[in-house]
Formats: structure tokens, sequence, C-alpha cells
């Protein structure tokens, strides 16, 4: 600061009055603020502080035994940190949790009642809604799912039992039926000879018909021999006859015994039957299995000659019976799904014709009666100059399934023909096979 | 007096904040009535101090014949007083007012789940009281695949953190997905996808067993998403898949 010459630099000395009030004024704010205090969470000693309940046990054991009365066997309760009472113990589901919440909440109120839930819930609500709702959910996403070819093709040459159970030419088909369904663009899960074991075909059947869906395409060939068909409730033409697996025992005394263990140890035709009945684009099943009385190479007995005599020295031969086979669990449409979400016209109505077109076909390789017949010793037949390995049928239908670009009537015909004609040829016209042929689809649809 | 009218304002508004401060917990809180009470021993010991000051300076300047002095000596006394009543309640306070009010429970008495682990809890997260209430999800613990027809298990370890270590109303909220080829759905889970529970602060497990249907194909995945808010704040999410096999 810059004074004039001579000026005097002397601060002038504060008055009395103005240091009272000045002192004054400070007590006066020191005492206010001592006055209003300070919070209770920045003095000595604090810690978090809460309200304590005293409920008196006579009430516990009232409420002990109102839980009792009203049927909460596992419900407990006991004081929480602040002796809230607190429901313990285990309980069926949240009903049950609820009616105790009342129970404690009309003995000591709603402030004394701890807020804690039980963690002891066997069923939870959450738990049945995610039940209920699974369903749907899974069908809402199973039918937004592409769809699939799937194919089961089973075949067997010889069975492990082969000193009992004669050879089929079933593998031998097999494989050929596998390089056709792999050639229209099917997932083909093929159980061949050992492979088609009991257990395997089973579990097969039953993965396939978890996991099949409308939209799915189905194709099943199996080739082996079948059993002796049994009556069923349904009447005489709707006949069970189940499968021979690769191990399918034909051990026993006599021809009784055998049956039943080869009946036993065989896959239920049932299994197919249930498979091929569920909603679908598209299902095909190709069986060439039957039944023939000499397929088990048993001793001669007493009712072996009774059987022979009766059926006039032959021996006795059932084919599939086409009837357990068809009708309308097979064909009816009933299962559709309704498409209620907003979508493009074109996209419901793609939606709605999935379910319109679904499509059920049955061949058999032979009729009643038959049996399914193949060169003997394992040999080979010429199909114009084609040399195949196999049975008649299958090897012809899928030759000339080939030739008619995948149109199945076309092709069933003609190696329906052929197999006639060849087997009235090789049994000196003792023998017919006639194969079978059912499909809702109209020939120009019923493409493989 | 404008000096002396603000700085009044501004205690009273720290008290203000301290008491709007405190969440609205499920477990009751008696920091309310305990901050009053501490406030009014301040008072009663501050107030009391002052008196005895003024009269110990009085009397004290009048038996030394400092009459002319005696104002002045009350003036000091008291000050002194008031000082000393207000350094014994910054002490005593909070004692005095917990034997008073024996229907009250102080933290340190509280007997907690020791599975809760709550001191390990805080110090795992780096816990301040001043962050507010807090939840973390640990874990959402599914099995890797599961067969139909079982029943999916789904443990969800949480931790909980309050200012006042009591108890907060957390907002829990489960989604279930299946995927099937691709394609995902939704499980609609009308009533009890969000609830809201009561829990203790500290680690807790919440058990869960959706059961998985017998048509759910091999392959489906399910996609299970968990979530937790408390306090108002944005949810924690964990999402867990679980194979159809």
């Amino acid at each position: 600061m810059r004074g004039w010459p001579g000026a005097a630099r002397v601060r002038p000395s504060p008055a009395p009055t103005m240091i009272t009030s000045a002192f004054l004024r400070a007590a006066v704010v020191a005492v206010a603020l001592v006055l209003s205090g300070c919070a209770a969470n920045q003095l000595h000693g604090y810690q978090h502080t809460y309200y304590a309940y005293n409920v008196p046990e006579p009430l516990m054991q009232s409420i002990q035994a109102k839980l009792r009365q009203h049927g909460l066997a596992g419900a407990a309760i006991k004081r929480d940190l602040v002796g809230r009472v607190q429901l313990v113990g285990s309980y069926a589901n949240e009903d049950e949790v609820d009616r105790a919440f009342m129970i404690v909440q009309s003995v000591v109120g709603i402030k004394s009642t701890s807020p804690f839930y039980p963690a002891e819930v066997r069923v939870k609500r959450i738990e049945d809604e995610v039940r209920q709702q699974q369903v749907a959910a899974l069908s809402e996403a199973e039918r937004r799912a592409p769809a699939r070819n799937i194919a089961l093709v089973v075949g067997i040459n010889t069975f492990k039992d082969h000193t009992r159970i004669s050879a089929v030419p079933g593998e031998d088909d097999a494989r050929v039926v596998v390089k056709a369904a792999r050639g229209a663009d099917y997932q083909v899960t093929e159980l061949l000879g050992p492979n088609a074991t009991k257990a395997n075909i089973e579990r097969e059947l039953g993965r396939i018909e978890r996991t099949l869906r409308p939209q799915d395409q189905l194709f099943v060939y199996i080739s082996s021999h079948g059993n002796a068909p049994l009556p069923t409730s349904r009447g005489g033409d709707q006949r069970k006859m189940s499968i021979v697996a690769w191990d399918s025992n034909a051990g026993g005394a006599d021809r009784t015994e055998q049956e039943l263990n080869l009946q036993r140890t065989s896959v239920s035709d049932t299994l197919v039957q249930n498979l091929a009945r569920r909603p679908t684009r598209n299902t095909r099943i190709f069986i060439d299995t039957c039944y023939s009385g000499d397929m088990l190479r048993g001793f001669p007995d007493q009712s072996g000659g009774y059987i022979l005599a009766t059926n006039g020295g032959q021996v006795e031969r059932a084919g599939l019976p086409l009837q357990s086979w068809t009708g309308v669990a097979y064909t009816a449409k009933a299962i559709r799904f309704v498409d209620d979400r907003p979508r493009p016209d074109e996209v419901r109505q793609e939606k709605a014709d999935i379910a319109a077109d679904r499509a059920y076909a049955i061949i058999t390789a032979t009729s009643e009666g038959e049996l399914s017949l193949a060169p003997e010793s394992n040999g080979t037949f010429m199909l114009g100059n084609r040399e195949l390995k196999g049975s008649y049928f299958t090897q012809a239908f899928f030759a000339f399934l080939e030739e008619e670009k995948g149109h199945v009537e076309p092709a069933f015909d003609r190696a329906r023909q052929f197999t006639s004609d060849m087997v009235r040829k090789v049994s000196g016209a003792r023998m017919t096979q006639v194969p079978r042929h059912f499909a809702t689809e109209t020939a120009v649809l019923n493409r493989f | 007096m404008k000096f002396v009218k603000h700085a009044a304002s501004v205690a009273l508004a720290i008290v203000g904040f301290n008491l709007v401060a405190m969440p609205a917990l499920a477990q009751e809180s008696a920091y309310a009535d305990l901050d009053a009470c501490t406030t009014g021993e301040q008072r009663r010991l501050a107030v009391k101090g002052a008196a005895i000051g003024l009269f110990s300076g009085l009397g004290g300047a009048l038996l030394t014949g400092n009459k002319d002095k005696a104002g002045k000596a009350a003036l000091l006394g008291a000050a002194g007083g008031l000082a000393a009543g207000w350094a014994t309640a910054y002490y005593t306070a909070v004692d005095t007012c917990t034997k008073q009010n024996p229907n009250w429970i102080t933290a340190s008495s509280l007997v907690r789940d020791p599975s809760k682990s709550l001191a390990q809890v805080k110090k795992e997260h780096n816990y301040k009281a001043n962050q507010g209430v807090q939840v973390h999800l640990q874990d959402v613990s599914v099995p890797a695949s599961i067969k139909p027809g079982e029943k999916l298990a789904i443990d969800t370890t949480y931790d909980v953190l309050t200012p006042t270590d009591a108890e907060a109303p957390v907002v829990f909220e489960r989604k279930l997905f299946v995927t099937t080829e691709g394609n995902e759905v939704e499980i609609n889970i009308p009533n009890e996808a969000r609830i809201e529970r009561t829990v203790e602060a500290g680690r807790s497990v919440e058990k869960l067993s959706f059961p998985v249907s017998a048509a759910a194909p091999a392959g489906a995945i399910y996609r299970v998403i968990m979530s937790a808010s408390a306090g108002g704040k944005a949810p924690v999410t964990m999402t867990k898949n679980v194979t159809v096999s």
C-alpha cells in the first residue's frame, strides 16, 4: 500500500464496544450450536439401534398350538434378532406359509411378526407356474423349429441266437434303405446287425418319439422276423406282432417256452405304432417283417406236428396285420396348432398347411399269410441289368424308387409286380407274395 | 445478527439430513428416537453445566471481592460449564439414552446368523454405509445338464448390505426361457416371476426347483435369468444355461 509522504500508517485500535459485540455474537452461535445438539450417530459410543420386541411366552405357546391345530405339523417359530416371531420349520407349499403368517399375526400383530419368509417350502408357487406354463412354451418353441427328416432303419441278417433263429436278409436290405434315406435328406439312425438289440431299438424309438415335432417327416424301416401275432381286445384283425431283435432269445424246453422267451425278448410293435401315430407332416412306415412257423429251428414235437397237420402240411405264416397299422389313430389330423400370434397372412397360411398336409403311409412286404422271400443261400438276383442282394421286394422297391425319382406309388407298383412274378417263379407257383401299400397322400404328393 | 441466523439454520439442516437419509428398512430402526433423546441429553447437560458455571463464576467473584468483575466471571463460568456439559454429553448421551430405553436393542447385542458372515461380506465388497443399500448376486448355481422330467435345482447366492446392517426388502425377478433348434421362447410366469422378500443383511441362498417337462427334447436349452434389486437401485442380474440331455 502506497501512502502519501508523511502520512501515518497506523491502524485504529478497535473500540471496547466492538469487542464485546463480537464476543457476544460468537457466544450466541456457540450456545445455539451446542443446544441444537449433534446427530446421535456423531456421538461417542453410537451404534445402530432397533426397537426390540418382547413377545410374552404364553403368546408364543399359543401360536405353536394354533399351528398344530391347523395342520401345519412342520411349522415352527422362533424369536428373530429383535424379538419378533419368525416362522421357521418346513412347509408343503406357500399356502401353508400364508396360513402360518396369518396365525402369527392374529396372535401378536403385524409389527411383532418377523417378515422373514421361511426357507423350507417344498413346492413354491413359481414352481407350479413353471410346470403349468412349460408345455405351452415347449410347444411354441417346437412349432418354430425347422422341419426335419428323421429316419430309423433297423435290419438284421443273423441273430445272436442263430442256432435257434433262422437268418433273414434284413441287414442287406437295410443298407440299401439307409442309402436311399440319406439321399432324400433324412437324418438316419441305423441299427444294423448286432447293434439292433432290443435295448437299442427301444431306446431309439423312445428318443424319436420324444423329439418328433409336427412339422417333421418320419421314416421307419424294420426288417427282421416277427413273432406269432396275438389277438387284441380290438378284434382279430388288429393283432400284435412283436419284432425279433438281434439279441432276442428263443431258448426253451419246448415250443411254448421258446415262443414265450422270444416274445419276452422282442420289441413290442406297440412302440413302433405309438411312434407312427404321432402327429407329423409325413410319416412313412416300411415293415419287412413277418411271422413264419419255421422261423424257430425247434425240435419236432407233438404240437408242431399237430399245427402242420391242421395247416395242410404247411408251416403257419402271418404277415403284418395291416389293420393294426391303419385307421383313424394314424391318419387323423386331430392335433393342430392354432397360430393366434399376429403374423403375415402368407406365414399363417403356410402353418395351417403343415397341419392339413399331414400324411401317413405304410408299406408291408407281404400280405397276410405270406413270407417275404429272398434268393436262397444269401444269393443275389437280377433286376434288369442290376445285380441286387437282399429280399426281392425291398431291393426292387428302392431300385425303382430311384428310377422314379422318389415317387412312391409307381415305384411300389413296379416292385410289387416284380416281387409277385419273382416269387411265383422261384416257388414254382406254390407261393405268393403281394406287398401292400396304404397311403393318405395322392400319388403326386407321395414322394420319398 | 444475520450471521447467527445462518449458522443456526445450517446446524438444523445437518440434523434434518441425518433423519431423512435413514433408509426405510423393514427392521424398525430406533434411530429417530435415539437422536431425539441424545439431543435432549446434550441440551440438558449443556444447560446444567452452564448454570453451574454461571453460579460458580458469579459466586467466586463475589467471594473474592471482585464485584466489578462478577458479570464477566459469571459469563466465563457459564461458557465453561456449557462446554463441559456438552463434552460430557458427547461421551455419555448414547449410553444414557439406551439405558433409559430398555425396549431398544443395539447392533452389538444382536446375535446374527453366523452363516451370513456379515462382517466378511462387508469386507469382501469394501462396503461403506454411505453406499446405501446394496445387493450383489454372488452365484446362480445350476447343473450343466438335466434329463427330461427331472427337477432343475437353482441355488441363488446373494449378499445384501445396508447402512445400518438391518434387514431390507429385496425384489427378486426370475425368468426362464427354453430353446429348441435355435428358437428361444420365454416360459411365461404370470404371478410369481417378481416377488419381494425381506432378507437379513449378509449372505443368503434362495433355493428353487423348476420342474423340467418330460416332453423337453434332448438338446433343448433352458436359460435361467435371476435378478435382484433393493434400495431403488437397478437390478443385478445373472444368467445360466442348462442343457437337456
